[in-house]
């Protein structure tokens, strides 16, 4: 079976969380199936410039080729066409020109996939709000599964993306939370789906004896992981940690691993150990008593998966459904909607290890049924051969309106759109991980 | 620990729908087995997310009525800083002053030598800035001095300048200093009122807990009475006489004054445990009184039904739900006797008198043989007494000795149930050394 695998970007040093994701289902797909990555030159996910060489290489053993990018972003008229399309009534003519200002634009790319004719039994078409994930739809429908790693945000709510949700061949989603804000969106259930994610490995035996003492670690510790931003949360996380750190006086300390790109607050609890090695982080997180993940939007958080892998319990921001569904369907972590609850919960997970470890042990039992390796790979086989199973697409995908048709400005705002979806979490597990 | 939130455990809301979804394995801790989950080492895999967040959900609003914010701990001193700042005491020109000077930055008074200092020598009665003028009047100095001396005119008036200057300066610095000090007054006294505005917060919140673990006191330790009565009731069985088989006759009046070591059992209160638990009571509830003729009808009520204190609201349903419950309502039927004889008036003799005091034999069964008297109703309930039946309330001798006393009323129709909250709990056994010595 061959299966080309189309992302943005791609390489060792890319770690966007969807990129990332892409990689890892390629060289696990690698070994039993004939993967090839159709991608960019770009490395800059801002401004889409060619950074790497076009043409075909290899990663990790997974053969690569890499096509330029024909025009860079223009952050102003990319903000300007985002602001029309989220928050104003426009029209599908506005949607294509903000889908092109998005970006990455190669036309050489969406030749390749054109011109593939048979070549590819599927492609996996990786982040649906990117130019290439929506061209490489409607160029092969009938071979497109769609990973959309989407987030609630407005850029999910635009029209032009709806009749790709309902004219691929399948979706792998991240979480339920993720395929009810799509189905909701497009009205697609007849579009075969599943909620896969991606697998988490973690180091057989993480050692935080080793951890502490690389680091003159000797006290308890909570941990965050991940880039140190306020769109993560972490403004509300240092301001959270700091009230709880007043009204306890035997508060642990807060390690941050990560880049940081907003200030650190000066707390003699906080401290920052900048960027570590995956050994590190896995002995981090094994001897922490608590992962804090206070993003609000997460459509897949890795670090949390990891956490669980190690018996580790989480305390997430409910504001994220993703986080919050993942907490309430695995029982491996607490949440928290504010800084008394945030007390509150982390009091109640410091204080009482034996309900701290039966959370980290329900987070490991989930995520070996649900994010092991075996268990991911084993979906994408299914649902391969589940559609060769069925054969052609029956529908195929719906072509645009006519010339006028695409310049009347009668389409709702896309942020309008997305408020318009139910929130929360998923609870039925059984239903949605089927 | 029993569970302080088990009544909220089947409680609504959005993540209770996941109970009617799952299987039982998923299910949170029976709520009948008395432990949390997660907290139960031996079931810890059976942990529930939903219950444990509505545990915290529960706490953080138990506490939210109290908990402020710093910006309204800052408003709360506001209003009491202008209690603080009376304008009938104060001059309001004063406090607008006082108040700007604490937002403003420290006043600044310019000093005496910024200002052009008026150097009065010999020659400034001759200076002019026209040149011309000046050279006419130096010319004809001579001449001015025939007719009057100007030096002395000429020294006071230097005199006088300098004087000026040195007083210019020194209001100017008096003025600096007055205006720093009144800042640093009103933001001395702004802080401390938000500091007093934030401590009666804690006080008030303090309180609360002591409230709450005062309550939380006063179970555990009738627990632990109801325990050890359990376990010497389990241990005394066997060897235990069958207790005589109660007619329709009363049985017969207790003692006039029988210690608690001649009480007929004479094991609910002689052991270890009795003295242990003589002591607890004594240290902890020092100060209550009130007991009155009404207590012969309160004998029979058993400690553990008693709800007159903290604890009895806050620990109903767990007593209800508490599988040791029906044991403790038997118990304390039998820690109640001796007391009751020891501390009763002579009157209190009477066989009528004496029925509320007649299960002095712990080890009957409250079964229908003994209805009334035994106060136990039908479903193994202990009951008060009907009053109609009680005696006239006569005062204990305790009460007659002390001549401030006000006549003991009689006593009130008394509820099944028990007393009023904050009335001395009946029949305690370990409050009969106190009553002795008055």
């Amino acid at each position: 079976m061959n299966v080309a695998v189309v992302v943005q970007r791609y390489g060792l040093d890319i770690n966007g969380g969807a990129e990332l994701h892409a990689r890892q289902i390629a060289e696990h797909l690698h070994p039993g199936t004939r993967v090839r990555v159709l991608t960019t030159c770009a490395r800059d996910y801002v401004t889409w410039r060619n950074e790497l060489p076009p043409g075909e290489t290899s990663v990790n053993g997974v053969p690569v080729e890499r096509y330029p990018v024909s025009h860079e972003r223009t952050p102003e008229r990319f903000a300007a066409l985002s602001e029309r399309t989220f928050h104003r009534r426009h029209s599908i003519a506005d949607e294509l020109r903000w889908l092109d200002s998005e970006g990455p634009v190669s036309p050489a790319l969406l030749r390749r996939l054109a011109t593939s004719g048979t070549e590819f039994d599927f492609v996996l078409l990786f982040s649906l709000r990117y130019h290439h994930a929506y061209h490489g739809s409607r160029a092969l429908p009938d071979r497109a599964i769609l990973v959309p790693t989407a987030e609630r945000e407005p850029s999910i709510g635009v029209t032009l993306l709806q009749p790709v949700l309902r004219g691929v061949r399948a979706i792998m989603y991240n979480s339920p939370e993720e395929r009810r804000l799509l189905q909701s969106i497009a009205r697609n259930e007849t579009v075969p789906g599943t909620v896969v994610g991606v697998g988490v490995q973690v180091a057989d035996h993480p050692d935080p004896a080793r951890f502490r003492q690389k680091y003159s670690v000797d006290t308890p510790y909570v941990l965050y992981v991940g880039r140190i931003d306020e769109n993560k949360g972490c403004g509300a996380l240092f301001d959270d940690f700091r009230a709880y750190a007043r009204s306890n006086a035997g508060a642990p300390q807060l390690l941050l691993i990560g880049r940081a790109v907003m200030d650190i607050p000066r707390h003699p609890l906080i401290r920052h150990l900048g960027f570590v090695s995956d050994e590190d982080k896995f002995d981090a997180l094994a001897g922490a008593d608590v992962l804090l993940m206070p993003s609000p939007f997460e459509s897949l958080s890795i670090v949390v998966l990891e956490a669980w892998a190690l018996g580790r319990p989480v305390l997430v921001n409910a504001r994220c459904e993703v986080l919050l569904g993942q907490c309430l369907r695995s029982n491996g972590g607490l949440f928290y909607d504010d800084t008394a609850e945030f007390c509150a919960a982390l009091d109640a997970l410091l204080g009482d290890p034996g309900m701290a470890a039966a959370l980290g042990r329900a987070g490991r039992t989930y995520c070996d049924a649900e994010y092991s390796w075996p268990v991911v790979e084993q979906k994408y086989r299914d649902m391969f051969s589940r559609l060769q199973g069925e054969g052609p697409a029956p529908a195929g995908m719906e072509p645009l309106p006519g010339w006028w048709a695409q310049r009347r400005r009668t389409l709702p705002p896309a942020a309008a759109v997305v408020d318009a979806v139910a929130t929360g979490p998923v609870l039925d597990r059984e239903v949605h991980f089927s | 620990m029993p569970t302080d939130n088990a009544p909220h455990r089947g409680g609504r809301g959005y993540r209770g729908r996941r109970h009617d979804r799952r299987g039982d394995e998923r299910r949170g801790p029976n709520p009948s087995q008395g432990q949390r989950g997660p907290r139960n080492p031996a079931r810890t895999d059976q942990v529930d997310v939903e219950q444990i967040m509505r545990d915290i959900r529960t706490r953080v609003a138990q506490q939210h009525g109290i908990d402020l914010s710093d910006q309204q701990i800052v408003e709360l001193a506001a209003r009491r800083l202008e209690a603080v700042l009376d304008v009938r005491t104060a001059n309001p020109v004063l406090l607008d002053q006082l108040r700007k000077a604490a937002g403003a930055r420290p006043v600044v008074v310019p000093s005496a030598g910024r200002e052009p200092a008026f150097q009065f020598e010999d020659s400034t009665l001759y200076a002019s800035h026209r040149g011309f003028l000046r050279a006419i009047r130096k010319l004809l100095n001579p001449v001015l001095k025939l007719f009057f001396n100007p030096n002395p005119l000429i020294a006071a008036l230097n005199a006088q300048a300098r004087i000026n200057t040195a007083t210019g300066a020194r209001i100017a610095a008096h003025e600096q200093r007055q205006a720093e000090w009144n800042a640093l007054h009103y933001e001395i006294l702004h802080r401390m009122v938000t500091e007093t505005a934030r401590l009666s917060v804690e006080v008030q919140q303090l309180a609360s807990r002591v409230e709450s673990l005062g309550a939380r006191v006063d179970f555990a330790d009738r627990r632990v009475r109801a325990v050890e009565a359990a376990s010497l009731e389990a241990a005394q069985a066997p060897s235990r006489q069958p207790p005589p088989r109660v007619t329709d006759e009363r049985p017969p009046a207790p003692a006039p004054a029988p210690t608690s070591a001649s009480s007929p059992d004479g094991d609910g209160a002689t052991g270890e445990g009795g003295r242990r638990r003589r002591r607890r009571r004594r240290g902890r509830r020092p100060d209550r009184g009130g007991e009155g003729p009404a207590a012969a009808g309160r004998a029979v009520q058993p400690a553990e039904t008693d709800p007159s204190g903290d604890d009895a609201d806050d620990f109903g349903e767990e007593q209800v739900a508490d599988g040791a419950a029906p044991a403790e309502s038997e118990r304390p039927v039998a820690e109640s006797a001796p007391v009751q004889t020891g501390f009763a008036p002579p009157q209190t003799a009477a066989p009528e008198a004496s029925a509320p005091a007649a299960p002095l034999e712990p080890a009957e069964p409250l079964s229908a043989e003994s209805p009334a008297p035994r106060a136990v109703a039908a479903d193994g309930d202990v009951r008060a007494v009907e009053p109609s039946v009680e005696p006239p309330p006569v005062a204990p001798r305790w009460q007659q000795i002390l001549p401030q006393e006000p006549a003991a009323p009689p006593a009130p129709p008394r509820e099944p149930a028990g007393e009023a909250p904050g009335t001395r709990p009946p029949d305690d056994p370990d409050d009969g050394p106190d009553r002795n010595l008055l």
